[in-house]
């Protein structure tokens, strides 16, 4: 009897395991855990604007998707380009799952070119997905020569573009075509796409590089022609050539490391070490969440574009962002700040100072003959005195000078004497 | 045009679509007078509401809320010197003082009146230039705008009262402060040092609030009377000559208008520009102005109402010729009429022509709804200069809080509210005029950016256009007369004392 207690409590436990054990996977304890919660849904962004649409709109639609149906807070944190929302979730939020955020896409970018407030390590974030991809293109105004990708490739006059300010796509697509030889000029300080599309139209410039989303109006209104894209394929750019058709190797890996982010255009995460069954639940709540029909009417009706991306293809992406060589990185960030003059077609002209005027502002050296005078500027010019660098006022006549300038009469780059 | 025209105003003045006016106007006047609420916070959170409605319902649910957002912004200017908005910060400059002299229902009165006019003044422009939008808009490139700018530079002067060369260090400080943040041209990091949250620059409102609520709440515990330590005297009066001061100085409302729409216009100047320009010209082309403004002269509340509330048709007219929102309030609107199937741009004045009326008309019947509302209020909003310190202190102290913290939900906010509190103390203390403070801050990074742009397309020649030389015409107009108003007067005081 003894025995048969205890093989009966022996079974019980057994039985009793492995009911638990059925019971108790991590998806099924997770079941429980939103009820009653409240999950905040942290945007990048201020009120407005396309992440705090997608925020909004899937903190409406993903609560039914969750057991227990958690309600869901809006929380606008801008700043710094979106850093300071990334920042937050990797440090700051409670890393139980239910804390959201739909996060900068250019994130692994920032990260990677170790960009300043950056706090984050993104391999340590969570994915949930993508609500939608992104085509970027060069578009040109109308009334203008350029109509082809090609030609604008083999254009010998300047083609002007309009763009925000670099760390923008306005800005980088142009500044790869000019690292790729296009002749191209940019035209920086516009806010905003319609404030360029406008310059198009005035005739100030000849193009600019926006997102299809933005643009998609204007080409219809101001008859703007998109030469190429970069980025997802879009089936109303049909014709229309990737941008790395005609880039050189090193162009079509940068334009690749541009157009990455694009696939991931509105990226949603959660923090690092949420339980598994937490992390499931709410990856499967974000794709049905995209696949809802009342999400899809209230998206077309604003005329946003929804495409689910997968958690583990954004992780890819950003994996590949991250691993990126330090010689495209090298050439990401060239492109994106404001080049340097590029002095390697001055002229170079050396002769003994014969003049000097208004404190070393204009000098005069004599040059095969003649006299050729050179503006210095306090601050643009470069003046070194037997390798030294020295302020303009040090040089005096009969000193042997260099000037390295586009030609006499306008200002020096550098002014060494001896 | 005529059908156009009845066929947007029937289309508002049914009772659904009114009712919804009616909502988004006590939303306004309430949740965004106060101080950091601005009217992009409401919208957003009213925008899915839009998505079940009609074209008329959504603009005049989500268009009303935007409309008459700087109406009800004046009464905490005017009250507790804490600006209600962006667009109510010159407001405090003689709206505050005559509060203090026991005049708040006057102030508040003459800020509601002159707002129904601006507003209805803004629409009415608006109407005029539907055949010539796009012509005018295409008129104005960088270089224009950058020079406009120049003539809003020039206010310095006017602002800065009796000490002109206070008055240019303060608006050159200022223009320091504003270089803080990301570079927007060229992407540097200017004076951040490596602190994130001074990535984003110094915020308007937090700086706002710090200069001007901040000082006032030290004196009055200092002094330990409440806001005004005079008698009210009769509320009702006070109401009557508020509107009727409104009237009397018609003028002023018209050429303040006038300045508000022109500033709507351009995309990026915005309210927090409209303001000061108003109140700069109004100080510099009223006789006497010199002397009673910023001492409580009703002139001074009359021109910044009416310009900010014009300042809202101004900037319908780049939003609807070309779909570039005025302000990024305008763009988060029509992001959300997109949904009900508005889209700015050409075929608001093709095709959707009712529309552009139905939101001409909201301008003119919302300004109007809400002015004669707050008007009522008046009596009750005025008492409250009456109350004693120990309880004014802590409920201004806190709205100057939540102001700051609400404009960006940053914490680091409200430390540089405090921070330019102090700063702000001292300066009145020793006489500094605070305006060209603010005026630097605002201006200094859009003429930065107007500039480097026009440098780029055009170089040096730039300001050869001839749109460049007519504006400068204007701007030495503006800086020249007042002077030569002040040598006359001079002149003549001279010679009557011969």
């Amino acid at each position: 009897m003894r025995k048969l207690t205890g093989f009966t409590a022996l079974t019980g436990l057994l039985a009793g395991t492995v009911a638990l054990g059925v019971i108790d996977t991590p998806t099924t304890l997770a079941q429980g855990f939103y009820k009653g919660k409240t999950v905040k849904m942290i945007i990048r962004s201020a009120p407005g604007g396309g992440y705090d649409f997608y925020g909004r709109l899937l903190a409406r639609h993903m609560p039914k998707y969750i057991p227990g149906k958690p309600k869901f807070v809006v929380i606008n944190m801008p700043g710094a380009g979106g850093i300071v929302a990334a920042n937050y979730m990797a440090n700051r939020a409670k890393k139980n799952g239910t804390e959201i955020a739909i996060l900068t896409r250019e994130l692994a970018l920032a990260q990677r070119t170790k960009a300043v407030g950056v706090k984050y390590d993104l391999s340590k974030l969570n994915a949930i997905g993508s609500a939608a991809s992104s085509t970027f293109m060069i578009v040109m105004g109308k009334n203008q020569p350029i109509k082809t990708y090609k030609q604008l490739k083999a254009a010998k006059k300047t083609i002007r573009f309009a763009a925000t300010g670099p760390g923008s796509g306005s800005y980088q697509y142009p500044a790869l075509l000019k690292q790729d030889g296009f002749n191209v000029k940019i035209i920086s300080g516009f806010s905003g796409g319609q404030n360029r599309f406008l310059a198009i139209e005035r005739g100030d410039v000849h193009g600019t590089a926006n997102s299809y989303e933005s643009t998609r109006k204007a080409i219809q209104e101001l008859g703007l022609i998109p030469v190429a894209y970069n980025g997802a394929p879009n089936a109303a750019l049909k014709g229309v050539p990737h941008m790395g058709s005609l880039l050189s190797k090193q162009g079509q890996q940068l334009a690749a490391l541009l157009g990455a982010p694009l696939a991931a255009g509105r990226p949603f995460f959660t923090t690092g070490g949420v339980p598994s069954g937490r992390l499931k639940i709410l990856r499967s709540a974000f794709k049905s969440a995209l696949h809802d029909k009342d999400l899809l009417k209230e998206a077309k009706r604003a005329k946003r574009n929804v495409a689910w991306t997968a958690p583990a293809l954004m992780e890819r992406i950003n994996g590949e962002i991250l691993g990126a060589s330090d010689k495209v990185i090298a050439l990401y960030k060239s492109g994106a700040k404001k080049p340097k003059k590029d002095i390697s077609k001055f002229l170079r002209h050396t002769g003994k100072v014969t003049k000097i005027k208004r404190g070393g502002r204009r000098i005069w050296i004599s040059h095969k003959g003649a006299d050729v005078m050179a503006k210095v500027s306090g601050s643009r010019t470069k003046v070194t005195l037997n390798g030294k660098k020295v302020k303009r006022k040090k040089i005096k006549v009969g000193m042997t000078c260099k000037f390295t300038y586009p030609k006499p009469g306008k200002e020096a780059a550098m002014v060494d004497c001896k | 045009m005529i059908d156009a025209a009845i066929d947007g105003l029937l289309g508002i003045l049914q009772w659904k679509a009114f009712l919804l006016m009616m909502v988004g106007i006590v939303i306004s006047s309430t949740l965004v007078a106060m101080p950091g609420i601005g009217s992009k916070t409401a919208i957003a959170l009213l925008l899915p509401v839009a998505f079940v409605l009609n074209k008329f319902e959504a603009i005049c649910l989500i268009m009303s809320v935007w409309a008459v957002s700087n109406t009800a912004n004046s009464i905490t200017s005017i009250l507790f010197s804490v600006p209600g908005g962006g667009g109510s910060q010159a407001t405090i400059m003689d709206g505050y003082p005559m509060a203090k002299k026991g005049e708040a229902a006057r102030a508040l009165a003459a800020a509601f009146t002159s707002s129904a006019i601006g507003g209805i003044i803004g629409a009415i422009v608006l109407l005029i230039a539907i055949p010539v939008l796009r012509p005018l808009v295409l008129l104005l490139g960088p270089p224009e705008f950058f020079m406009l700018v120049m003539v809003g530079i020039a206010m310095v002067g006017a602002l800065s009262g009796k000490a002109p060369v206070k008055g240019i260090i303060a608006g050159g400080i200022g223009l320091i402060i504003s270089m803080v943040g990301v570079h927007v041209i060229t992407g540097l990091h200017r004076f951040t040092f490596d602190q994130i949250f001074l990535i984003d620059g110094f915020k308007l409102i937090p700086v706002t609030i710090g200069l001007f609520a901040i000082p006032e709440l030290i004196y009055m515990g200092v002094k330990g009377t409440g806001i005004s330590d005079l008698p009210l005297g009769d509320l009702g009066k006070g109401r009557k000559q508020g509107i009727k001061d409104a009237f009397t100085h018609r003028w002023l409302v018209f050429r303040s208008s006038l300045i508000g729409v022109w500033v709507g216009i351009i995309p990026g100047l915005g309210s927090a520009v409209a303001d000061w320009f108003a109140y700069g010209s109004a100080k510099q082309t009223c006789p006497g102005a010199r002397e009673t403004f910023g001492k409580g002269d009703v002139r001074g509340v009359i021109a910044v109402d009416s310009a900010t509330n014009a300042k809202e048709g101004g900037s319908l007219i780049p939003t609807l010729a070309f779909g570039i929102p005025g302000s990024s309030t305008l763009a988060l609107i029509f992001g959300g009429l997109i949904i009900v199937g508005i889209t700015p741009g050409r075929d608001m004045l093709t095709k959707d022509l009712h529309l552009t009326f139905s939101m001409i008309w909201l301008l003119i019947i919302g300004t109007i709804i809400t002015s004669i509302l707050c008007l009522a209020f008046t009596r009750q909003l005025a008492m409250a200069t009456k109350l004693r310190p120990s309880l004014m202190i802590p409920i201004i102290l806190a709205m100057a809080v939540i102001g700051s913290f609400a404009a960006a939900s940053r914490f680091e906010d409200v430390l540089i509210m405090l921070a330019f509190g102090t700063i702000g103390y001292f300066m009145r203390a020793a006489g500094w005029p605070r305006p060209p403070l603010l005026l630097g801050l605002v201006l200094g990074p859009i003429a930065e950016r107007h500039m480097w742009t026009s440098v780029q397309l055009h170089g040096a020649e730039f300001l050869w256009r001839p749109g460049v030389l007519v504006i400068f015409a204007i701007l030495v107009v503006c800086v020249s007369y007042p002077m030569w108003q002040d040598r006359n007067s001079k002149l003549r005081a001279r010679e009557t004392e011969a």
